[in-house]
C-alpha cells in the first residue's frame, strides 16, 4: 500500500512515519506536513515520552485516536488561539499530554 | 489525529501519524486499513535493516584479508626496521591510505608536548614546503584537528574540515591543502598519547565504520615500534 492509497482510503490531511532512534523518535517519512520543522526527513527528531501522542502509541504498543487536537490543547492548558493560529504546530502535535485516554 | 505504532516482534520500533484538520475520527475500518499499512512498513524497514546488515558484513569481509595483508607488511617491517621507527610509521601511513580509500595520510609522534609528522602518503610538494617544513614540529595544540584527538584521546572524526569551526588552524589548512573529510585515530601506550594516524579524503565522504576499525587496528605496532625507537 503507498502513502497515497493510505490518504485516499483515510481520507487523511496527512501522515507521517516516525522510528525510534535511541531515547526519541525520528521523522523517517511524511505525506503532506503534519510535523512542520526546518529540518528534513531523517533530521527531525521528537523525545520518545508519554506527553506526546506518538510516543505513547510507542511506549504502550497500541492505537490512540484523539478526535479533536484542539480540544485536547485547550484541556492540557494551551491557548486557544496558539492552536488556530498554528494548527499544526509542534505544540498540538504533542497536545494531548494528560487526556489520552 | 491517530497514531498507530509499528511492532515488530513485540518491540515498537516507530509509529505512523495520520490527521484530519476536520473533528472526523477515523472508523474502524480505516483504523484497520493503517494498521496493515503498519505492518507492511515494519517488513520494508525490517528489510532494509537486513540489507544494510549484510552490506556492512560484505565490506567488513572484503577488508578482512586486505587487513591482514596490511598487517603482516607492518609486522615485517617492524621485524627488519628494530631501531628504526620511521619505516614502520611509513608503512602504516601507506596502509591506512590504501585501506581507508584516502587521499592523504600521515604518521605523527608526540614527543612531550610536540607533535612531529613522521611519514605521509598522497602528498603534494606544497604540503611538505607548506606542512612539512613550516608547520612541524608543532606545539600540541586542542584546536587542531590531530591535537584535540591526542589529548582528548579519542578517534575524531570531521565530515567536512573546510567547514568545522572546532578546529580553526586545520580548517584554514585544510582550505589551502584541499583537504574535506578527515579522520584521526591517537596511539596510545599504557593510557598515555604517543602519536597519531591521519588521513584526508578530497571530497566530503564519511570513512565506514569498516574503515575506521581498520585504523585502530594500526595503532598497536606504532605503539609496539614505539619504545624501540626511544632507546635509541
Amino acid at each position: 500500500m503507498r502513502w497515497s492509497n493510505l490518504q485516499h482510503a483515510c481520507a487523511t490531511y496527512d501522515a507521517a512515519i516516525f522510528q525510534v532512534f535511541g531515547d526519541g523518535l525520528r521523522l523517517v517519512a511524511q505525506y503532506g506536513r503534519i510535523i512542520p520543522t526546518s529540518g528534513p526527513v531523517g533530521q527531525v527528531t521528537f523525545p520518545l515520552v508519554r506527553g506526546l501522542i506518538g510516543g505513547r502509541a510507542v511506549i504502550d504498543r497500541r492505537t490512540i485516536q484523539v478526535a479533536d487536537m484542539l480540544a485536547e490543547a485547550d484541556e492540557t492548558g494551551r491557548t486557544r488561539s496558539n492552536t488556530v493560529i498554528a494548527p499544526c504546530s509542534p505544540s498540538l502535535w504533542s497536545a494531548p499530554a494528560r487526556q489520552l485516554g | 489525529m491517530l497514531a498507530v505504532p509499528l511492532v515488530r516482534a513485540g518491540e515498537a520500533i516507530g509509529v505512523i501519524l495520520i490527521r484530519r484538520v476536520e473533528v472526523r475520527p477515523f472508523t474502524e475500518r480505516q483504523i484497520e486499513l493503517v494498521n496493515t499499512f503498519a505492518d507492511k512498513a515494519v517488513i520494508a524497514i525490517e528489510n532494509t535493516r537486513l540489507f544494510e546488515a549484510e552490506q556492512t558484513r560484505n565490506r567488513e569481509l572484503q577488508a578482512a584479508p586486505e587487513q591482514q595483508t596490511a598487517t603482516g607488511e607492518i609486522l615485517s617491517v617492524i621485524s627488519r626496521s628494530p631501531t628504526n621507527i620511521r619505516p614502520v610509521f611509513e608503512a602504516i601511513a601507506e596502509n591506512a591510505v590504501r585501506l581507508c580509500s584516502a587521499n592523504y595520510g600521515s604518521t605523527m609522534r608526540l614527543d612531550g608536548d610536540t607533535l612531529h609528522v613522521v611519514a605521509h602518503r598522497g602528498h603534494s610538494a606544497q604540503w611538505l614546503e607548506t606542512v612539512s617544513h613550516d608547520l612541524f614540529p608543532r606545539r600540541l595544540t586542542r584546536d587542531t584537528f590531530a591535537g584535540y584527538a591526542i589529548s582528548h584521546r579519542e578517534i575524531v572524526h570531521v565530515e567536512d574540515l573546510q567547514n568545522d569551526a572546532r578546529f580553526t588552524d586545520s580548517r584554514g589548512l585544510a582550505h589551502t591543502l584541499g583537504y574535506r573529510t578527515g579522520l584521526c585515530v591517537p596511539m596510545m601506550r599504557s593510557g598515555a598519547p604517543i602519536g597519531a594516524i591521519v588521513v584526508f579524503r578530497q571530497d566530503v565522504r564519511p570513512f565506514t565504520e569498516v574503515e575506521i576499525a581498520l585504523l585502530r587496528t594500526f595503532t598497536p605496532h606504532a605503539s609496539a615500534a614505539q619504545p624501540r625507537w626511544q632507546r635509541h
